[in-house]
């Protein structure tokens, strides 16, 4: 039952997938000027015409394009990703040295964001109108106003340069050569600055989207009839609203989780935070094409990836979107 | 005969940016033991309200602002938290307006009636589950359909299913609302057909909500009618079909098409509903009566006893011109 429905939804995704595989393809082709400058930047100018050619045939550059573009699905099907001239590095290997910390940081935000603001949203729900309601409500609003480069830079002013009691910039200590447990107390340091400047940007988001879904909820009918038919308070809230209410949270926890690698660029940026946000920004100023090519692909594919195992989850929390 | 419902003096009312709303105006009336009183009014004269506020259930901004409910001898309107809890549905239910909306939709029907004998009774959650395949079975519904979820069933199936959630702790009165609204005849012929079936296997005294006087006039022994707010007649059934007292029961008679009689001419009360919240001073009807005097708008006529009817049963009305007209007005 659920294969068919899923059936028909793979195969569109699997469509958008090549879709997105063959613009990714194109997309250094169809620039002006030669793939080789897309690919080796500015050095192009500065190289001999022996090494122009050389490098086009490594990178199989003289051959039709239809053989191209196997030999690029055939390399990312390998995890290559290709080459960047400026690093010097296989994009791979510095996608894989990005992706934990940004995983970590992005990953944290997601669950916390998510727990903090369905419980908090849920309470001013039930307090609707009352002072705590008022005062949260006021509270997210000024949260979800804020620019997230000054909150970043208000935490560091206080916390990491008046206070010093967190390191302003970075993921871990470098020199510090720290093991075990002390290596995971200093990235937990590390972590919070940017770590609550990221949730603070972002909780807003879901416990405004908490707030008014038990607010409906609340107000629909089966409601007063579990409460007529002697269901006691707490059980109301939990087991009838609740359950009714977190629908339309999953679906902004499916968006933020499609985000992850994109959602705290600004933020890593800030606390220069070495995760893929911080990469696409370093590669769009120093215009990194083949680094920023590789990380769009995969925030792409994220995007579709949550969107699958959205359509996957959906049926195990809402019977109305069940295949009988 | 003991009542199984006495209703004195409840008053409810809804506070709104606007002001109070008083949708239900010191009503007064007795269920009697194994009967089918039928409430009616038009849209919006406070039907729901009453009945929610019968098992004490007015969810804000609504509020109960006086009276009793009393249920034996127990006032279902002093009790709250727990001692409510445990009272409502054992031994008075409803089924509700819009019964579409009144079933959780992320839960199995099975299991949500199950919910409601397990609250009451000690029994486990395997036996509270067939005891709603039981009921389900009763009402007409497949039994093995209780694992089904609420937007499998179609309209007329969950009103059944309520019906069967209603009935789970075998109460001894049951509110209806609207309970066949919006069902083809045919459908309401056999929710109401269950609805009998249960009033016989449970000893049921039910309460009809409806603005549907055909439908009422057929099931109901008695009827009360309800005008803004207020009752303006209450007389066994017959009676109001043949014999209306109240200017405004008269009025709704000659309103609503005889199913059975030749084409006839329909006449429409003239006039509206008046706002809840700029009520005439005296008989709220009084706008809009063929037989209006002055005196009408000088008080709130009061719901006495009248002459009866060819019934011989007990029949109440609220107008002050009611001696006066009798025999007058039938014509
Ligand atoms: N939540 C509410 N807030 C404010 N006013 C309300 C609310 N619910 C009902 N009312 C008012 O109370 C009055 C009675 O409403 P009620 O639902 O009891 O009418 P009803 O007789 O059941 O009507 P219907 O036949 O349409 O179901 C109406 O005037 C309505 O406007
Ligand atoms: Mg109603």
């Amino acid at each position: 039952m659920l294969g068919r429905l899923l059936g028909g939804r793979m195969l569109q995704y699997v469509m958008l997938i090549v879709v997105i595989l063959v613009l990714n393809f194109m997309l250094p082709r169809a620039m002006p000027g030669t793939p080789l400058a897309f690919l080796a930047g500015e050095d192009v100018g500065l190289m001999t015409t022996e090494q122009r050619e050389e490098v086009m045939a490594q990178h199989g550059l003289d051959r039709p394009l239809p053989h191209q573009f196997a030999r690029y699905m055939g390399n990312l099907l390998q995890g290559d990703f290709g080459y960047s001239f400026q690093q010097r590095r296989p994009i791979t290997d510095i996608l894989m040295e990005r992706l934990p910390w940004t995983l970590l940081l992005a990953g944290a935000n997601l669950v916390l964001t998510t727990i903090i603001g369905v419980l908090v949203g849920a309470v001013a729900a039930w307090r609707r109108g009352g002072r705590a309601d008022a005062g949260l409500l006021a509270t997210f609003v000024f949260m979800a106003a804020m620019p997230s480069f000054w909150i970043g830079m208000i935490l560091v002013a206080v916390f990491a340069a008046q206070l010093g009691w967190f390191p302003v910039y970075g993921a871990y200590s470098t020199y510090a050569g720290l093991t075990g447990w002390e290596r995971i107390v200093d990235i937990g340091r590390h972590l919070v600055l940017p770590l609550t400047s990221l949730v603070f940007i972002s909780v807003s988001s879901v416990f405004f989207t908490m707030r008014y879904s038990m607010l409906s909820v609340l107000r629909e009918d089966y409601i007063s009839m579990a409460r007529a038919k002697g269901v006691p308070e707490r059980l109301v809230k939990y087991r009838h609203a609740m359950r009714n209410a977190l629908l339309p949270v999953l679906t902004i926890f499916m968006l933020n989780l499609g985000f992850i690698f994109s959602g705290a660029v600004v933020i890593e940026t800030v606390f220069a935070y070495p995760g893929i946000g911080r990469l696409l920004f370093q590669a769009v100023l120093t215009r990194d094409y083949p680094v920023l090519q590789a990380t769009f692909l995969l925030i792409t594919m994220t995007v579709i990836i949550a969107n699958i195992v959205a359509d996957l989850l959906y049926p195990l929390f809402d019977p109305r979107v069940r295949v009988r | 005969m003991t009542a199984a419902l006495q209703v004195r003096n409840l008053s409810a009312e809804y506070s709104t940016s606007t002001g109070v709303v008083r949708a239900v105006h010191d009503v007064s009336f007795e269920l009697r033991r194994g009967e089918t009183l039928g409430l009616i009014g038009e849209s919006g004269c406070g039907k729901t309200t009453i009945g929610q506020a019968l098992l004490n259930n007015l969810e804000a901004p609504g509020r109960i602002a006086g009276g009793q409910v009393m249920l034996g001898d127990i006032d279902l309107l002093s009790l709250s938290g727990k001692a409510l809890r445990r009272t409502r549905w054992d031994r008075i239910a409803m089924v509700p307006q819009s019964a579409m909306h009144a079933l959780n939709p992320v839960y199995r029907v099975g299991d949500q009636i199950a919910e409601a004998i397990e609250l009451h009774t000690s029994a486990t959650h395997q036996a509270a589950l067939a005891r709603a395949r039981e009921l389900l079975d009763m009402v007409g519904v497949d039994p093995g359909r209780a694992r089904d979820y609420p937007h499998q069933f179609s309209g007329g199936m969950r009103q059944r299913v309520a019906i069967a959630m209603a009935l789970s702790c075998e109460p001894e009165v049951l509110i209806c609302d609207e309970a066949t609204t919006g069902l083809d005849v045919l459908t309401e012929a056999q929710v109401i057909g269950a609805l009998r079936d249960m009033q016989r296997a449970f000893e049921l005294s039910i309460i009809m909500i409806s603005h549907d006087l055909h439908m009422i006039g057929r099931v109901s022994d008695r009827i009360a009618i309800m005008y803004a707010g207020r009752l303006v007649e209450v007389a066994p059934a017959e009676d109001v079909r043949t014999d209306p007292r109240h200017p405004y029961t008269q009025g709704l008679l000659s309103a609503v098409p005889a199913l059975t009689a030749e084409p006839q001419h329909l006449e429409p009360i003239p006039g509206l509903v008046p706002d809840l919240r700029h009520l005439p001073p005296g008989c709220r009807f009084a706008p809009r009566c063929p037989f209006a005097i002055d005196e009408c708008d000088h008080d709130i006529p009061p719901l006495i006893e009248t002459v009866p009817g060819a019934q011989g049963d007990r029949r109440l009305v609220a107008c002050i011109r009611d001696g006066d007209l009798v025999g007058k007005q039938s014509a």
